[in-house]
C-alpha cells in the first residue's frame, strides 16, 4: 500500500533530489553529474513503467497534499496523465544523453543540469495534477524553471529574447491565474473529471463560464503557441539545442497543449463545452494558427526558426482534435501529443547536430550536408516525412483520426485545412531534405573527427535522434498492435471519457 | 495471424520476404564492406518474387493485426499477373544495372532507391487492404523521386520538381478520398477491397489521384519529363511496370467483384483513353530523344489500358474478362517497354562485331512489332483481349472502337518506326562496352514474353482464330499502313512538328497565359520549336513576403496587447451572440 500511495511522489522526486544534489557540485565533477543524471532519468522511467502496469490493471494512484485550508494540491495518475508522463519521461532521458555530448567543455554546466532536472520534474508535476491549482502551479514553475535554460548563453542578444519570453509567459500566466481564481468563487474546488462539474451551472452563469472558458484558453495558449499568441517561441529558439528540443517536444509548447486537453475535456467536459459553443471559436483558431504557422515557416532560412514556425503548426492539431470533439479525432488530437513530440525532438536533435559539429544554422548552407552526416540526416528525413504525414509515418497516423473525425463530426471543410497543411508541411521540408541528399557541397566541412568509432560525430549525439526517429517510425508503422501510443489513446477515450 | 489451409511455411515465407528482402538489402548498403555483395543479391530477391508469382495459388492471404492500421497480405490473380510483371522486368533492371552503372560514383544511391522501389511495388501488389496499398503506393512513389534525379542534370531537377509536386498532389487527393471513403463505410480498417457504393466524390478522388500514376490525359506531363532522364534501367522500371501501379489502383478501388454499372465513368475513361492513346502519337513523333519517344509510347498504351478499364466500367458483368484481359496487356506492355528502353543503353555503346549487331535489331524491331501488336506476337493476342468484349458494348462504343481500335495499332507503328530510326542515328558512346549480363538481362525479357504469350495462346485456346489467315490479315494491315507511312515520310526527310517534352506543362507554366498564347501563334506560323524549358518556380515569395510584413508588425508590443485584446473581444462576440 505504501509504494502505490507514495510512487506519485517518487516519481516527481526522482529528478528533483538529483537536480538539486546536482546545483550543489563542482563544475569539474563530470563524471558524477554525468551518471547521476543517467541514473535518475532511467529511475524515473522505470517508476513511470511501473505506474503505467498498475493503471492497466486498474489501479487508482492518488496523493492529496493539504497545502492551505481548502486548497489541496492533489496528484493522480489517470490515463491521460500516463501518456504525458512516459512521454516525458522517455524523452528526457534521451535528450540529457544527448545534452551530455552537446554542452561538453562549455561553462556552467552544472547550473544547466540542475535546471533541467528541475523543468522535469515541474513538466511531470503538470501531468499528474489532479485539480486545477495543481495545474496552475506547476503551469508557472515551468515559466521559472525553462528561463534560465532559454537564457543559458547569456550574450545580451540572448538575454532580451529571454525578457520576451518571460513577459509572454507570465502574462498568460497571470490570466490562467485570474481565471482559476474565477472558477473556484463560482463552483468551489475544480477537480479534474469527466463527471461535468460544471453542469449545474450552465443554465445561470452561461455567459460568465464562458469568460472564463476563453481566460482559460489564452492562459494556456500562450505556452501552446496559439496564433496571435506565439511570438516568443522563434525568438526562444536562441536557447541551445537539447533546450529547444525539450521545450518544442515536451515541456512548454506540449504543456500548453496538454492544458487545452484538460480544460475542454476534465473541466468543462465536452458535453459542457458545446452547449456552451465553445468549440467552434477553438477551431477556427486552432485552424488559423496550423496554417499561419506553416506559411511562416516557408519563408525562414534558419533552420531552428523554420522548425518553430512548424511547431507552431503541429502543436494545434492536438487542440484541433480536441475541439473537433467526436472521438476519432480526440484519439488523433492525443495520439499528436505522442508523435509530434517524437518527431520534433528528431529535428531539433539534428538541427543542434549540425549546428554543433559543422555549424550550420542555415538552410542554404546545408547543400550536400547529407555526405557528411548520413545518420543524422537520415533521421532528420524521416521525421520529417513523418510531419507531412506521409504513411507509415507518425504524423500520418494522427492525421488519418483528425480527418476520420472531422468527417464523423460533419466538418468536412477541416480535411481541406488538413490537405493545404499537408502541402505547406511538404512545401517546407522537401526543399530541406532535397539540398541535404542531393544538392553538391559547396563548403569544405572537416572531416569526420571521431576518428575511433568512425562517426560523424559523438555517439551520443547520433544515437537519440536515431532512436526518436525509429520510434516516430514504429508508432506509425505499429500502429494498430497493444503497445503503440494509439491503443493507449484508444483506452483512455473508450474507458475514461466513455466515448 | 490467421492463414488459408492450404498455406504452407515455404508460401508465408516467400510472401513475407517478397516485399521486405529488398527493403533490408536497401538499408544494408549504409555499411559500405556490403555493398559489392549487395548488387549481386538483388538480382535474386526479384528473382525470389518470380517465384512467389509462380509457386503461390492465387488466394492465399495473411493477416496482420499489427501492422499500421491492421493490414491484409496476399496473393489474387490479379494480383498474381501483376506480380509476375513487375518481377521479371526489376529483374531485368536489377541484372542490367550491375553492369549498366559499373563506373558510376553513385552507383549505391542508385541502388538504394532501386531497392526501395522494388521492395515498395511488390508490396503494393501484394497489399488485400486499402491502407496497406496506400502506404506502398506512396512510399513507392517518394523512393521513385530518388532515381529520376539520379542524373543530377538540369534536366534530372526539373523532372524532378514536376513530379514530386504531382505526387504530393496525388498523395492530398488519395487521402482526401480515403478518408471520405472510410468516413463512409464506418470501417477504418478497410478491410475490404471492392467497395459497395462510394460516393462519387471518393471515388473521383482516388480515381484521380491513380490517373496521375497512370500518366493519363491531362496529367502526364510528368511522365515524358521524368522517364527519360533516369538512368536505362530505371526508365525501363518506371514506364514498364511503376506506371502500371495507377492502372492496378483503379481495378483495386472499383467495384470489380459487383455488378455495379458506371456509365458516365466509363464514357469518360473510354474518351481519355482513346484521346491519350492518339495524343502520346502527335506529341512523341515531334520527338528527338530516344527515351521521351518511349515514353510518350507509353502514354499512348496507357491510354488503351484505360479505354480497357472504361469498357469494365460499362460492362460490369464481364469484369473478370476484362481483367484478364488488362492484366496481360499490362504483362505484355511492361515487357516490351521494358525491353524497348533497356535497348535503348545498348544502342549507345558500341558494338564491334556484326552478330551482336544483328541480333540487336532483330530484338529491338521485334519487339516494336510486338508493342504494335503485329501477328503472331504477344501484341496480337492482347489486342484480341481487348476485341473479345468491345462487340458487346452498347451501339456507338461499339462502333467506334471497332474503327479506332485498328488505328492506335497504326499509330503505335508509326511512332516505334519513328523510335527505331531515331535508335539507327543514334550517336555512340564510348562508356562501358554491353557485357554478357546486359545483353542476357536484355534478352531475357524477350524470352519472357515468347515464352509468356505462347502460354497464354494455349491457355485461351484462341489459336485458330489468330492464326487463320483471316485473323492474321486483321492484325497485320494497320501495321503495314503504319509502317509504309513512317518509312514514306523519313525517306522523304520530313520533320514532324515538334513540342518540347512535357507538352502542355510549358504552355501552363510561362509567365503569363497570353505569352505562351502569343508562342503558340509564332510556332504555327514560323513550325519551329519555340518553347525552352522555363525554370519551374512555385510563387512561394509572393505568398510569403505578405507574412512576412504581417509577422514584423506582430513582434510589436502594441500590436500584441492589441491582438490579445482584440481576441478577447472576438471570442467574447462569439460566444455571446
Amino acid at each position: 500500500m505504501f509504494w502505490e500511495k507514495w510512487l506519485l511522489l517518487m516519481i516527481l522526486l526522482s529528478s528533483l533530489i538529483p537536480g538539486l544534489i546536482i546545483f550543489c557540485l563542482k563544475e569539474t565533477s563530470h563524471t558524477l553529474r554525468t551518471s547521476l543524471n543517467i541514473f535518475s532519468a532511467t529511475l524515473k522511467l522505470i517508476l513511470v513503467l511501473t505506474m503505467i502496469h498498475g493503471i492497466y490493471l486498474g489501479q487508482d494512484y492518488i496523493l492529496k497534499i493539504n497545502l492551505l485550508p481548502d486548497v489541496d494540491l492533489i496528484l493522480r495518475a489517470d490515463p491521460l496523465s500516463a501518456l504525458f508522463v512516459t512521454l516525458s519521461s522517455i524523452l528526457w532521458l534521451l535528450t540529457t544523453i544527448y545534452s551530455i555530448a552537446y554542452l561538453e567543455g562549455s561553462p556552467n554546466r552544472s547550473q544547466f543540469f540542475g535546471y533541467f532536472s528541475l523543468c522535469v520534474t515541474v513538466t511531470i508535476g503538470i501531468a499528474l495534477a489532479g485539480n486545477l491549482i495543481t495545474f496552475l502551479f506547476f503551469f508557472e514553475m515551468l515559466t521559472l524553471t525553462t528561463y534560465p535554460l532559454v537564457i543559458h548563453r547569456g550574450t545580451s542578444e540572448v538575454v532580451a529574447a529571454g525578457r520576451v519570453y518571460l513577459l509572454y509567459t507570465i502574462a498568460g500566466g497571470f490570466v490562467l491565474f485570474f481565471a482559476t481564481i474565477w472558477l473556484r468563487t463560482i463552483v468551489g474546488t475544480v477537480d479534474f473529471s469527466t463527471s461535468g462539474l460544471l453542469t449545474p451551472y450552465i443554465a445561470e452563469r452561461s455567459t460568465t463560464l464562458k469568460i472564463i472558458f476563453m481566460l482559460l484558453i489564452i492562459g494556456v495558449g500562450v505556452k501552446a503557441a496559439l496564433v496571435p499568441l506565439h511570438g516568443w517561441l522563434p525568438r526562444a529558439m536562441v536557447a541551445p539545442a537539447p533546450v529547444s528540443a525539450l521545450l518544442h517536444a515536451v515541456a512548454v509548447v506540449k504543456a500548453g497543449a496538454f492544458g487545452i486537453i484538460r480544460i475542454v475535456l476534465d473541466v468543462y467536459d465536452l458535453q459542457t463545452a458545446s452547449d456552451l459553443g465553445l468549440l467552434s471559436p477553438l477551431i477556427f483558431i486552432t485552424t488559423l494558427t496550423i496554417i499561419y504557422g506553416s506559411i511562416c515557416a516557408l519563408r525562414q532560412d534558419n533552420l531552428k526558426h523554420r522548425l518553430a514556425f512548424s511547431t507552431v503548426s503541429q502543436v494545434s492539431y492536438i487542440a484541433l482534435g480536441i475541439s473537433i470533439g467526436s472521438p476519432l479525432a480526440i484519439m488523433g488530437g492525443m495520439a499528436h501529443l505522442v508523435h509530434q513530440g517524437l518527431m520534433k525532438i528528431t529535428l531539433f536533435f539534428c538541427a543542434g547536430n549540425l549546428a554543433e559539429t559543422l555549424e550550420i544554422h542555415e538552410i542554404s548552407r546545408m547543400n550536400g550536408v547529407a555526405r557528411r552526416m548520413p545518420y543524422t540526416m537520415g533521421a532528420f528525413t524521416l521525421a520529417a516525412l513523418g510531419m507531412i504525414g506521409i504513411p507509415p509515418m507518425a504524423g500520418f497516423v494522427s492525421k488519418w483520426y483528425l480527418g476520420l473525425g472531422a468527417l464523423s463530426q460533419n466538418y468536412p471543410w477541416l480535411l481541406l485545412i488538413l490537405v493545404v497543411s499537408t502541402l505547406l508541411n511538404a512545401a517546407y521540408f522537401l526543399p530541406v531534405i532535397y539540398a541535404a541528399w542531393f544538392k553538391k557541397q559547396e563548403e569544405e566541412w572537416s572531416k569526420n573527427p571521431e576518428r575511433n568509432t568512425g562517426l560523424e560525430c559523438h555517439w551520443m549525439l547520433v544515437l537519440p535522434p536515431l532512436i526518436t526517429a525509429g520510434a516516430a517510425l514504429a508508432v506509425g508503422l505499429l500502429a494498430n498492435s497493444d503497445l503503440s501510443p494509439l491503443a493507449w489513446v484508444r483506452f483512455i477515450v473508450t474507458k475514461e471519457y466513455g466515448l | 495471424m490467421n492463414t488459408a489451409s492450404f498455406a504452407t511455411p515455404l508460401h508465408i515465407s516467400l510472401l513475407f520476404l517478397t516485399p521486405s528482402l529488398p527493403l533490408v538489402l536497401a538499408f544494408m548498403l549504409a555499411v559500405p564492406r556490403l555493398r559489392r555483395l549487395i548488387t549481386i543479391l538483388a538480382p535474386l530477391t526479384a528473382l525470389l518474387a518470380v517465384a512467389t508469382a509462380l509457386l503461390i495459388q492465387p488466394g492465399l492471404e495473411l493477416e496482420f493485426d499489427w501492422f499500421f492500421m491492421g493490414g491484409r497480405m496476399g496473393l489474387d490473380h490479379l494480383g498474381s499477373r501483376f506480380l509476375l510483371l513487375s518481377a521479371l522486368v526489376w529483374f531485368a533492371a536489377s541484372l542490367y544495372t550491375t553492369r549498366y552503372l559499373q563506373g558510376d560514383e553513385r552507383r549505391h544511391h542508385f541502388w538504394f532507391f532501386f531497392l526501395l522501389s522494388m521492395s515498395f511495388n511488390f508490396g503494393l501488389i501484394l497489399a488485400q487492404d486499402m491502407l496497406g496499398f496506400y502506404l506502398f503506393f506512396a512510399l513507392m512513389s517518394f523512393s521513385a523521386y530518388g532515381l529520376i534525379v539520379h542524373r543530377r542534370t538540369k534536366e534530372a531537377r526539373q523532372a524532378g520538381i514536376v513530379y514530386i509536386i504531382l505526387v504530393m498532389v496525388g498523395e492530398v487527393l488519395l487521402f482526401t478520398g480515403m478518408t471520405l471513403l472510410a468516413n463512409k463505410m464506418a470501417n477504418i480498417e478497410l478491410t475490404t477491397v471492392a467497395v459497395t457504393s462510394p460516393t462519387s466524390l471518393s471515388l473521383s478522388l482516388i480515381l484521380l489521384s491513380f490517373a496521375i500514376k497512370a500518366g493519363a490525359l491531362p496529367l502526364h506531363v510528368w511522365l515524358p519529363l521524368a522517364h527519360p532522364v533516369a538512368p536505362v534501367p530505371a526508365s525501363a522500371v518506371l514506364s514498364g511496370v511503376m506506371i502500371k501501379a495507377g492502372l492496378l489502383g483503379w481495378l483495386r478501388f472499383l467495384p470489380t467483384g459487383l455488378d455495379i454499372s458506371m456509365p458516365d465513368w466509363a464514357a469518360l475513361f473510354i474518351i481519355m483513353g482513346l484521346l491519350a492513346a492518339f495524343y502520346g502519337v502527335v506529341i512523341g513523333l515531334g520527338q528527338h530523344d530516344v527515351k521521351t519517344v518511349l515514353a510518350y509510347s507509353s502514354i499512348s498504351q496507357m491510354g488503351l489500358m484505360t479505354v480497357m478499364v472504361g469498357c469494365g466500367m460499362m460492362l460490369p458483368r464481364l469484369w473478370p474478362q476484362v481483367m484478364a484481359a488488362i492484366s496481360i496487356y499490362a504483362l505484355h506492355h511492361g515487357l516490351a517497354k521494358g525491353f524497348l528502353f533497356l535497348g535503348v543503353g545498348i544502342a549507345r555503346q558500341n558494338m564491334d562485331s556484326g552478330i551482336p549487331r544483328m541480333m540487336f535489331w532483330v530484338g529491338l524491331v521485334t519487339a516494336c512489332l510486338a508493342l504494335a501488336g503485329a501477328p503472331l506476337t504477344s501484341g496480337a493476342l492482347a489486342k484480341h483481349g481487348i476485341k473479345s468484349f468491345t462487340h458487346e458494348l452498347p451501339g456507338m462504343w461499339s462502333t467506334l472502337l471497332a474503327f479506332l481500335l485498328p488505328c492506335t495499332a497504326a499509330a503505335t507503328t508509326l511512332l516505334l518506326g519513328h523510335f527505331l530510326f531515331l535508335v539507327h542515328d543514334l550517336k555512340k558512346k564510348q562508356t562501358v562496352t554491353p557485357g554478357p549480363t546486359m545483353f542476357l538481362a536484355w534478352g531475357l525479357v524477350l524470352i519472357c514474353l515468347i515464352v509468356l504469350s505462347w502460354i497464354w495462346s494455349r491457355q485461351q485456346r484462341i489459336d485458330t482464330e489468330l492464326h487463320s489467315v483471316i485473323g492474321i490479315w486483321q492484325d497485320a494491315w494497320p501495321i503495314l499502313v503504319g509502317g509504309l507511312l513512317i518509312w514514306g515520310l523519313k525517306k522523304r526527310g520530313r520533320e514532324f512538328f515538334s513540342v518540347p517534352a512535357g507538352d502542355i506543362l510549358w504552355f501552363i507554366s510561362g509567365n503569363n497565359k497570353m505569352a505562351a498564347l502569343w508562342k503558340l501563334v509564332l510556332f504555327l506560323r514560323k513550325g519551329e520549336p519555340f518553347l525552352e524549358l522555363r525554370k519551374l518556380k512555385l510563387p512561394l515569395d509572393e505568398l510569403t513576403s505578405g507574412s512576412r510584413q504581417l509577422e514584423k508588425i506582430l513582434k510589436r508590443w502594441a500590436v500584441v496587447g492589441l491582438c490579445y485584446l482584440s481576441l478577447c473581444l472576438l471570442i467574447l462576440v462569439l460566444l455571446i451572440k
